[in-house]
């Protein structure tokens, strides 16, 4: 992050205007979700007033409900007012839970993040390493098991291989809890438990959020690294093969330097680009994840939210989505400029 | 003729798309013969053999109706291989026609094209499937719809791309001025040299429909019970987990088999089609 | 190099690149090395410096430098010598260098590497380096990335870092033939200015043979894998006595031709991985004899320094080398 300051120093007003225009792009692209979403979710041949009323409810009760939400008005009005309320930063009352629609996905989403932002380092962390040592030990034994691992992980359902493990880790081993996020009671600051605990000196529950998070993390990390370790490897492959790294050698650079300097800094841009895509992979595996390890989060609320038909929290979620997922692409695109110097000029 | 010799060298050499080939067909065959083979039939209930482990009578054991478990992976493997026929065969066409025709004639149609994708691919695709099968209805066949209304845009984008460099080549030039009209330029000279990289993604893909249809029937939207596809059989062996586990295992196991059998394949498809690997490939 | 042969195991067959490859390059002189694209130039200059690429192999042959046998040292050792000893310039300098470090960085490697210097003495030595290649505004120079710089800038700096530790000899692998004409003239200039300041001995390949007469003391000229003549430049070029060696020449145009047609070789370069027996020109050449195609003909020497490897001198009855 050093960096950062220096790139915006140099460039001060390219990389401003850069960013002004990769937000206003995101603005553009989340008013199309919406409006996906919002055809997606209101052509349905169900009544969602009786969904969300449940069994025994009276009609007039119907009735009041439905002018609550719009929904006795033409579906052109109902989208005008949906964007009006929106632009308010008004995300509307849940129709089944009754809260601030604001509130619940403040509420969940740090549990989502924290468990997609572990996932996403476990899979990097491990994925990028392997992937070098696979190129580098190109067909020989390694490779080959390395290869079978990364297809093997990609081809496991993600729900199955959860079951699996909790099958395996808790009931025959003990060495994990089966769900949840936290056992023991703590402190809710900002709802990401392993600052709270921390900031609160909560040991013993950071010590069991860490316990919980293992099988899911793992779970949802092992579908995505065989991607990552392909991606390098061939990255890599492709690098090691250029002229450069042909040039590092004949100067007599010893070749250590050669493949984790010269070579690998070239081959870590397609892994970045991964990155995004990664992640996005991720936020959609939470999904199953969190159903399987009741999970409180992101996930839990979309399942349910799609399951009950409740129109303003699917809204409400696919903003969120749609945000995180552009500025992961953001931060993907920062790192470019910061690795690869050819960029930069271009942006400036 | 030297290319195909070539082709086959290779395979030969990669033991793994080799490996991924016969899975593959084995797959196919249970498809297509499954049932003849199921010792039991699928459906048929025996509260006496209720959650039997796996044995010489059961080989994958029984749940908690009795039915057989291995009838049922038999039978359900029609299934699968249904829907990700399907998903693909409409998928797959639909997207890379729009992505040609964007690619070539761009302009205005070309930006709402791609705008679209952009939409749909900001999406998370999970939540769409999810909605658009919420929406109209748990069924396989409303889960194949949601499925491919998620999955054309990749592949509009990956044509398109392929679809820009092609124009560019001169023999679109030639065709035009010998009176081509757009559609023959498109349907004869942009679709089959924008192919070859869709027909590699398309065959990884398979693996990735069957996950997904799988992953839409256990959250209770696809096929609904008493089918056996194989989603649907790992979600009601859930509850029977920690008793018996292989009712839940082994459907998940043949998923896996069979997306890794498509996968080694691709793999494979991807070494054969990529010239710059086949240079090094070394005579032992 | 004496003898050397190299060989690229490949799904297509053995590809038998270089077939016995013999010459030497004294002190401070420059051999060039001319011959058509895919005749063994380039891998030659690789065999040296042991960075043959897979899949392919020395199978035999011997290669001394300042008297050691390169072939028996171990990789740790050939990576001392690297850079050091023996230091090459590649083609395309846009793809020789990485892009993503500094060219100062680059240039500083050789220096860190091999003399052991810390960062800030590495980077002082750099400017330092640059300043006498005649790079104007050295400093900035160093900090500049590859894509930043010219085609001719970017060579300098190659030439640099190969320099940069005053290596016994220098392999320049068609370092100009990317470069505009005038840039071109300016770093063989260079290069012949540093030569004499370092007494550094060079190999030089080239298709050029404007270039190679310019530059080169000695020259020999390779075919196929094999050399098939080598000696002193002006009698090389002047007065070339192997049939392709002649018709080489043939082909550079002249202003004093008459206006017309272009000679060319017909035919084109053979399939190394089945080669024409006995003298690999023969089916090219406008006087094969009849034992042309059955035997490969030995190098003899025709006179002083002239070294020849073709039936039609050997058959004068000169002695063999």
């Amino acid at each position: 992050m050093v960096l950062l300051p220096r790139i915006l120093g140099d460039r001060n007003l390219g990389f401003g205007r850069y960013v002004a225009r990769r937000i206003a792009l995101l603005f553009v692209v989340l008013f199309g979700l919406l409006s996906l979403t919002f055809v997606v979710s209101h052509v349905i041949p169900a009544d969602p007033v009786r969904a969300w009323a449940g069994e025994k409810s009276v009609l007039q009760s119907l009735d009041i409900v439905r002018r609550r939400y719009h929904l006795d008005q033409p579906l052109h009005i109902q989208y005008f007012l949906y964007f009006q309320d929106l632009l308010q930063g008004n995300l509307g009352i849940s129709p089944v839970t009754n809260r601030a629609i604001l509130w619940d996905l403040g509420f969940f989403f740090p549990a989502t993040l924290e468990l997609a932002l572990i996932a996403l380092f476990l899979v990097m962390a491990i994925g990028i390493p392997l992937g070098v040592l696979s190129a580098t030990e190109r067909n020989k034994s390694v490779d080959h098991l390395l290869r079978i691992f990364s297809l093997t992980g990609t081809s496991m359902p993600i729900f199955w291989l959860a079951i699996m493990l909790q099958f395996v880790f808790y009931f025959q081993l003990g060495w994990f809890p089966l769900a949840g996020r936290i056992s023991l009671p703590w402190t809710r600051i900002t709802g990401f438990v392993f600052f709270d605990t921390l900031i609160t000196g909560n040991l013993a529950g950071f010590a069991d959020a860490v316990k919980h998070i293992v099988l899911p993390a793992t779970v949802l990390a092992f579908t995505s690294i065989g991607f990552i370790v392909r991606i390098t490897r061939s990255s890599m492959l492709e690098v090691l093969g250029a002229d450069y790294v042909r040039t590092a050698r004949s100067k007599g650079v010893p070749e250590s330097s050669v493949i984790l300097r010269h070579a690998l800094k070239n081959a870590l841009i397609p892994p970045l680009t991964a990155l995004a895509y990664t992640f996005g992979n991720l936020l959609q595996g939470a999904v199953i994840t969190e159903t399987i390890f009741n999970w409180p989060g992101l996930g839990t609320y979309a399942a349910g939210s799609i399951t009950f038909l409740d129109f303003p929290a699917i809204m409400g979620f696919t903003i969120i989505a749609g945000v995180s997922v552009t500025i992961v692409n953001l931060v993907t695109d920062m790192l470019y400029v910061a690795i690869d110097p050819r960029v930069r000029t271009l942006e400036s | 003729m030297k290319e195909l010799r070539l082709s086959l060298y290779i395979v030969r050499k990669s033991p793994l798309a080799m490996i991924g080939l016969s899975i593959i067909s084995i797959f196919i065959f249970i498809a297509v013969f499954g049932d003849f083979f199921a010792p039991y039939n699928p459906l048929a209930l025996d509260l006496t053999q209720r959650l039997q482990s796996p044995s010489a009578a059961h080989l994958c054991g029984t749940d908690e109706f009795g039915r057989d478990v291995f009838s049922r992976l038999l039978s359900g493997a029609k299934l699968s291989i249904q829907t990700g026929i399907v998903v693909l065969m409409i998928a797959v066409p639909l997207g890379s026609l729009l992505g040609a025709t964007a690619g070539y004639f761009g302009g205005k149609y070309d930006e709402v094209i791609m705008r679209t994708t952009d939409v749909f691919l900001a999406f998370p695709s999970l939540i769409l499937a999810m909605a658009v099968s919420a929406a109209l209805g748990p069924s396989l066949q409303n889960v194949m719809l949601s499925l491919i209304v998620v999955w054309w845009p990749s592949y509009a984008r990956l044509v398109r791309s392929q679809a820009l460099s092609v124009r560019e080549n001169a023999y679109i030039e030639a065709a035009r001025s010998a009176g081509a009209s757009n559609a023959r330029i498109v349907f004869r000279h942009i679709l089959p040299n924008s192919i070859s990289p869709v027909i590699v993604r398309a065959t990884l893909e398979m693996g990735m429909v069957i996950i997904w249809s799988a992953g839409l029937s256990f959250l209770g939207f696809g096929a609904q019970p008493p089918s056996p596809e194989w989603g649907r059989l790992i979600t009601e062996g859930r509850i029977y987990i920690f008793q018996a586990w292989w009712i839940t295992g082994f459907p998940g196991l043949a998923i896996m088999l069979v997306v890794l059998g498509f996968n080694l394949l691709g793999d494979g498809l991807r070494d054969i089609l990529d010239p710059k690997l086949r240079r090094v490939i070394e005579v032992k | 190099m004496r003898d050397l042969k190299v060989q690229f195991f490949t799904y297509g067959g053995v590809v038998q690149a270089l077939d016995g490859v013999t010459f030497q390059v004294k002190k401070g002189e420059t051999l060039g090395l001319v011959g058509e694209t895919g005749c063994g130039k380039s891998v030659t200059s690789l065999a040296v410096l042991r960075l043959v690429p897979a899949p392919g192999r020395i199978v035999a042959g011997e290669i001394k430098l300042n008297g050691e046998n390169l072939l028996t040292k171990t990789e740790g050792e050939m990576r001392n010598l690297r850079g050091c000893a023996v230091a090459m310039i590649f083609q395309d300098p846009t793809s020789s260098l990485n892009p993503l470090f500094t060219v100062g960085y680059q240039t500083s490697e050789p220096f860190i590497y091999h003399r052991n210097m810390k960062k800030e003495d590495a980077h002082k030595a750099v400017v330092e380096l640059f300043e006498s290649m005649q790079i104007p505004d050295a400093e900035r120079r160093a900090r500049n990335y590859p894509h930043e710089l010219s085609g001719g800038m970017r060579q300098r700096i190659m030439i640099a870092m190969a320099l940069a530790c005053n290596p016994s000899l220098l392999i320049a692998d068609e370092p100009t033939t990317n470069l505009d004409v005038t840039i071109q003239a300016q770093l063989l200039e260079l290069v012949k200015e540093l030569q004499k300041k370092y007494d550094t001995s060079i190999l030089w390949i080239s298709h050029n043979l404007g270039v190679v007469a310019e530059m080169c003391d000695r020259v020999a000229v390779m075919y196929a894998g094999n050399i098939v003549e080598i000696g002193d430049v002006k009698t090389v070029l002047c007065e070339p006595a192997h049939p392709y060696t002649r018709m080489l020449r043939e082909c550079v145009p002249t202003t004093s031709q008459k206006k017309g047609e272009l000679t060319v070789i017909h035919g084109t370069v053979p399939n190394l991985i089945n080669p024409p027996s006995g003298c690999r020109f023969h089916p090219r050449c406008r006087e094969p004899l009849d034992i042309c195609s059955k035997e490969k003909p030995a190098m003899v020497e025709l006179e002083r320094g002239h070294f020849i490897s073709c039936w039609k001198y050997t058959q004068k009855g000169c002695s063999e080398k």
